[in-house]
């Protein structure tokens, strides 16, 4: 599913070459649930935004769904990105002017697909997170929890095959945290790919395997 | 998808009500002085052709002055006057003139009374060309005929000012007044909105031979006027001034012996005039345009800072750069066009309105029918529209640069 090999990656700050990712290898099959767990700074959510398409890397390879993503634009990574992943961010990335139901339609709106259906599967995605009844509220209206449904809803409203969460409880409560982790999981029953951050060994325990990472290299 | 393009780009539009709200007032307030100024040329423009029609298209106006240089044994200080055989010479002479207008007039005031109302005037004998040059407008009734003429009839025309003091608010056609004692039928009211007659004002027309007749036996003139016909470039010039310096004897050099009105000049040096002003208007339209344009450049910059991680937020769900782009420069070319198009109509709605208040006023202060151009003020707006889209483009394409990673992490 995803196929990483010999990944490099630096970051060039005040003429100092900072080298983030050393050789990075890793592969994860279709339907699995991995955590990467690591300190901060260990290049953990470096590897997450590579993964992603939402940053390049300096050498290596990366195949997704057997698609060689080295040689892609800008325009193609978009598109792969709209049609293959989803996304949850730790701090939410939550459009603060949209109601809840606009920010789930957001992803499907970047599909071309028409209006009628785009309100009809943003209900549906969150009703799935249990947020039916908030669907006109501004995302300032809401609670870190409800944030984060949202946010889950408008990752799995294009029916991607990957997600990617970016420490998904780094924001909550331990409650709210074990509530959005039953979230996930629930999503990683619909044969999902789940690509997780997490310092926290109790979230990550929730995945299928643990990777850490530890001054940009996999220590294990 | 199109539909959903401008969609998407209303609801960001609503979503900051106030900055774009001020911003296309900015551009409305462009577009809506531009029109104002515009029209407002054109309605000076107009007042003073208005003017202009008091007098007929290419008249030429001839004063007697006194001759200042010695010519042919004549000594300078001589009072140039035209009597009936020189302008029957005129007429005949040049096939270039039509028709020869004369007006003379009483020195000094005379008394006129309409039974106990009194009003001194000032008396003018005229021909029946006179009124057909000055084009003079009548209120009520009408200029002298043929028949007026033919049997000596003592009829007259009367200016504003004797209206009001001797007939008040009634009309004074077909009443008798008595001018230095003499009896007059009045046929014709003077029109009051019209320069001519607001110079006219205190004046009593009536025919020439009635004039010669009862007060005046000199039929001596101190100035007439033509019409000329069309085919009379450099008349004036090569034909007529030579002629009237040999007929009257004087210098052709000597500028004080006759003073020369031509209405034709005079609308050149109007119409010249008006250019000038005009560049000005426009000068100070563009440069509001300008200031409108640079308000959306402004919005549009700022507006696409604040709004980075949003823009990072839409590349992580799938928007393409030339998505971004699209929406963002539909974003500038709908607020530019609404608020354009706001601009205009109220610029429309206020030129109609002063219209109508124009046409109440009595004293219209040299300005007639503000008048719009359609042409210029649809330049202007594609102009806007097209200055949106740059506007647009310039802070999209830096929008559109951005790494996702970069976009997310942006503080705003």
């Amino acid at each position: 599913m995803i196929q990483i090999s010999n990944i490099y990656k630096s970051y060039l700050t005040n003429n100092t070459t900072t080298n983030v990712l050393k050789n990075v290898s890793l592969n994860v099959q279709k339907g699995e649930f991995i955590a990467l767990m690591g300190s901060s700074g260990s290049g953990k959510s470096t590897l997450l935004n590579l993964i992603g398409l939402l940053d390049y890397f300096d050498k290596g390879e990366l195949i997704i769904n057997k698609q060689v993503c080295n040689s892609l634009n800008e325009t193609e990574r978009a598109l792969f990105r709209n049609k293959n992943m989803g996304f949850v961010f730790q701090s939410f990335h939550l459009i603060p002017t949209k109601s809840v139901i606009k920010n789930v339609e957001l992803a499907l709106y970047y599909k071309r697909i028409p209006q009628k259906e785009r309100s009809k599967l943003a209900i549906e995605a969150l009703q799935k997170v249990g947020l039916g009844d908030k669907l006109n509220q501004k995302p300032n209206e809401l609670s870190g929890g409800q944030k984060q449904r949202v946010a889950i809803a408008r990752a799995i409203v294009t029916n991607p095959s990957i997600l990617f969460a970016d420490e998904p409880t780094g924001a909550l409560d331990s409650k709210t945290s074990h509530e959005i982790m039953q979230l996930i999981k629930e999503i990683h029953q619909m044969e999902k790919t789940i690509v997780m951050i997490t310092h926290d060994v109790e979230i990550a325990n929730f995945a299928d395997k643990i990777i850490h990472i530890k001054d940009g290299q996999i220590v294990s | 998808m199109f539909l959903s393009f401008i969609q998407e780009a209303m609801e960001n539009l609503f979503t900051h009500k106030a900055r774009n709200i001020t911003t296309g007032l900015g551009v409305s307030w462009g577009l809506f002085i531009l029109i104002l100024l515009l029209g407002g040329g054109e309605g000076l423009y107009n007042g003073i052709q208005n003017i202009f029609s008091g007098y007929a298209q290419n008249t030429v106006w001839v004063y007697g002055g006194e001759t200042s240089k010695v010519y042919k044994g004549k000594v300078e200080g001589e009072r140039i006057d035209f009597d009936p055989i020189f302008l029957d010479n005129v007429q005949k002479k040049f096939k270039e003139i039509d028709q020869i207008a004369l007006d003379i007039k009483y020195q000094g005031h005379l008394r006129t009374t309409y039974y106990r109302n009194e009003v001194q005037s000032v008396l003018k004998g005229v021909n029946n060309a006179f009124f057909e040059l000055k084009k003079v407008p009548l209120k009520n009734g009408r200029h002298f005929n043929l028949l007026d003429l033919k049997e000596h009839r003592n009829v007259c025309i009367i200016g504003q000012h004797q209206q009001e003091v001797l007939f008040h608010k009634e009309s004074a056609l077909e009443k008798t007044i008595y001018i230095d004692n003499i009896p007059f039928t009045i046929v014709g009211e003077l029109e009051n909105n019209h320069l001519f007659s607001q110079s006219e004002n205190r004046s009593i027309f009536i025919p020439l031979d009635s004039y010669h007749h009862h007060f005046e036996k000199n039929e001596t003139y101190s100035s007439f006027g033509f019409v000329l016909n069309e085919k009379t470039n450099e008349f004036i010039k090569k034909k007529f001034k030579p002629f009237l310096s040999e007929s009257l004897g004087f210098d052709p050099k000597d500028n004080s012996a006759i003073y020369l009105l031509e209405a034709k000049e005079q609308k050149k040096s109007f119409d010249s005039l008006f250019n000038y002003i005009n560049g000005f208007l426009w000068s100070v339209g563009i440069c509001l345009l300008l200031s409108g344009m640079i308000s959306i450049s402004n919005m549009m910059v700022m507006g696409i800072k604040e709004r980075t991680k949003e823009l990072g937020i839409r590349k992580a769900l799938g928007a393409t750069p030339k998505e971004l782009l699209i929406m963002i420069i539909t974003e500038s070319t709908i607020l530019t066009f609404i608020s354009g198009a706001f601009g205009i109509l109220l610029g429309v709605f206020s030129i109609e309105l002063i219209n109508y208040l124009l046409r109440t006023l009595e004293d219209k202060m040299f300005i007639e029918q503000l008048e719009i151009n359609i042409l210029v003020i649809f330049t202007a707006f594609i102009l806007l529209i097209f200055s949106g889209i740059i506007a647009g483009l310039i802070p999209a394409k830096k929008a559109m640069n951005l790494t996702v990673v970069y976009a997310l992490n942006e503080e705003n």
